[in-house]
């Protein structure tokens, strides 16, 4: 499914009486099944645009279409991958995974078959009765994939869905996500703060620049997959350094390692 | 841990007996007297019926203090407004030693059953008020968006996300209620009653029967870690997750 925003923009009034622009004239075209990173440094508003997408808000400004229609609030083949621990602590793997199926009445039968082969997909063979609580943090994060994927979304959001995990389970987490993306052939808009989690995952990242909040430039990411820093050194610093450049960490090397 | 808990009963007993021998039985009778006490009072039937009285009273006291606390505390979480402005005249209220409003209840509802039932509810009402606003003012909000982001419908949100993530808090909460409850009516009984258990401890207080005295007490104590015990089960049951456990997830 395409996704069209024109002209998105969101505001919110102040305390003072005054109104804080979050994102102001957003255009994107978000190509069916493509990977698109969302990368800005913290309150530039990549979340906000990710909760517009998702019908979470709603914009002040500008129309949102789904394959040329013009659509507002949860969209019911858009899923959402939050950032913190979303998985419900009462519910075992398995009854997480299949909770969206649950309520909107799939048949048991069906939601069993579909559940267990997401268990598979997502890599939690053997674990699908405990509870997230007994999990780690890399896990509980496949169980929140799991439970949108097998609703089998036209569109997949993740907002910084890695962001709370360690660097090694951060890019192995990265490397699975492809496989499941070009396994199901969903579309994927990813919010992250990481220039190398965008380049190592990403067709096309959206560089947003804060205050207010807007697309500064889009980057095609050619780099051949599997991507190492190692393969391409050269391109693959280049893109980085392209990166940093368009988000103003020039002359900050320390901060661009998240 | 079976085991301690087992060694920690033996113990107390123990401690109960060697009390008892140091002090004379006329001040403080031991278990085995006190064992043949209960025993007298089940086969002439005193002790069974103050405890049937005293039971009767405090289950409508704990239902209705634990559907109205519910009620309110969601209906107080979910609103801020409301939540601020009924919140100094309940701390208030919940502030005032409830004892001394008493006399009000008697007044209202008379002495009987009513007015037990009435201030045992008073008690328990307020923990279970208090505890179940929190919990629902301070939800995850993560755990809302899931639910909007599926498209679930108001009801399904409350049935399936809202609640089982409130089971935890409640069960505190109700726990709590039960034991407020319990002693609410038990006061009302020492107070001014015609029957139950708080009635007979006093009775067998004023005529210096310390052997009654003692039965009761332990009557008390038993009914106390009984109703615990059938909380502990109820919340294996609804909540497989262990509070501390639940306790770093929400950390986490």
């Amino acid at each position: 499914m395409r996704v069209t925003l024109q002209g998105i923009g969101k505001s919110y009034p102040t305390q003072g009486g005054g109104t804080f622009v979050a994102l102001e004239n957003v255009s994107l075209e978000i190509r069916e099944g493509e990977f698109l990173a969302l990368i800005g440094v913290s309150g530039c508003g990549k979340s906000t645009l990710l909760e517009l997408i998702a019908g979470l808000q709603t914009p002040t400004a500008g129309t949102i279409a789904f394959d040329g229609i013009p659509h507002v609030g949860p969209h019911p083949r858009v899923s959402v991958v939050f950032q913190e621990d979303s998985t419900f602590p009462w519910k075992t793997v398995a009854g997480n995974i299949g909770f969206g199926l649950e309520m909107r009445g799939a048949d048991p039968k069906a939601r069993a078959r579909r559940v267990e082969a997401m268990i598979d997909l997502v890599g939690l063979r053997g674990f699908e009765d405990r509870y997230p609580h007994q999990l780690s943090g890399g896990m509980r994060q496949r169980v929140a994939i799991g439970r949108t994927l097998v609703l089998d979304p036209a569109i997949l959001l993740m907002d910084e869905p890695f962001g709370a995990l360690d660097e090694q389970t951060r890019f192995l987490l990265g490397e699975e996500l492809l496989r499941i993306w070009r396994e199901s052939g969903a579309t994927v808009v990813f919010v992250t703060h990481s220039l190398h989690e965008a380049v190592q995952l990403a067709d096309r990242i959206a560089v947003i620049a804060p205050r207010p909040g807007r697309i500064v430039r889009i980057i095609d990411n050619d780099l051949s997959r599997p991507r190492r820093e190692s393969h391409e050194a050269e391109r693959y610093g280049a893109m980085i350094e392209e990166l940093r450049v368009l988000l103003g960490l020039e002359g900050n090397r320390e901060q661009t390692r998240a | 841990m079976t085991r301690i808990r087992l060694l920690s009963i033996v113990a107390l007993f123990a401690l109960w007996e060697v009390l008892s021998l140091y002090l004379g039985e006329d001040y403080l009778p031991g278990p085995w007297l006190t064992a043949q006490v209960i025993a007298d009072g089940i086969a002439r039937g005193w002790l069974t019926r103050a405890t049937w009285i005293t039971l009767g009273e405090v289950a409508p006291a704990f239902a209705i203090a634990a559907v109205a606390g519910l009620f309110f505390g969601a209906v107080l979480g979910l609103s801020r407004l409301w939540g601020e402005i009924m919140e100094p005249l309940i701390l208030g209220v919940y502030a005032v030693p409830k004892v001394t409003l008493y006399p009000i209840f008697l007044l209202v509802f008379k002495v009987g059953a009513a007015s037990k039932i009435a201030f045992g509810m008073f008690h328990g009402v307020f923990p279970v008020q208090i505890i179940a606003q929190a919990a629902v003012a301070h939800i995850r909000p993560v755990y809302l968006k899931v639910a909007r982001s599926l498209s679930l419908t108001p009801a399904q949100t409350v049935l399936h996300v809202v609640i089982p993530a409130l089971v935890p808090a409640l069960v505190v909460g109700l726990r709590l209620a039960f034991s407020l409850t319990f002693i609410g009516v038990i006061l009302a009984e020492i107070f001014a009653s015609r029957g139950g258990l708080g009635f007979l401890l006093s009775a067998a207080d004023q005529t210096f029967d310390v052997k009654r005295v003692n039965a009761v007490i332990v009557v008390l104590a038993v009914i106390g870690v009984g109703v615990n015990l059938l909380f502990n089960l109820a919340e294996r049951r609804v909540a497989p997750v262990r509070n501390e456990e639940r306790q770093a997830t929400l950390a986490a």
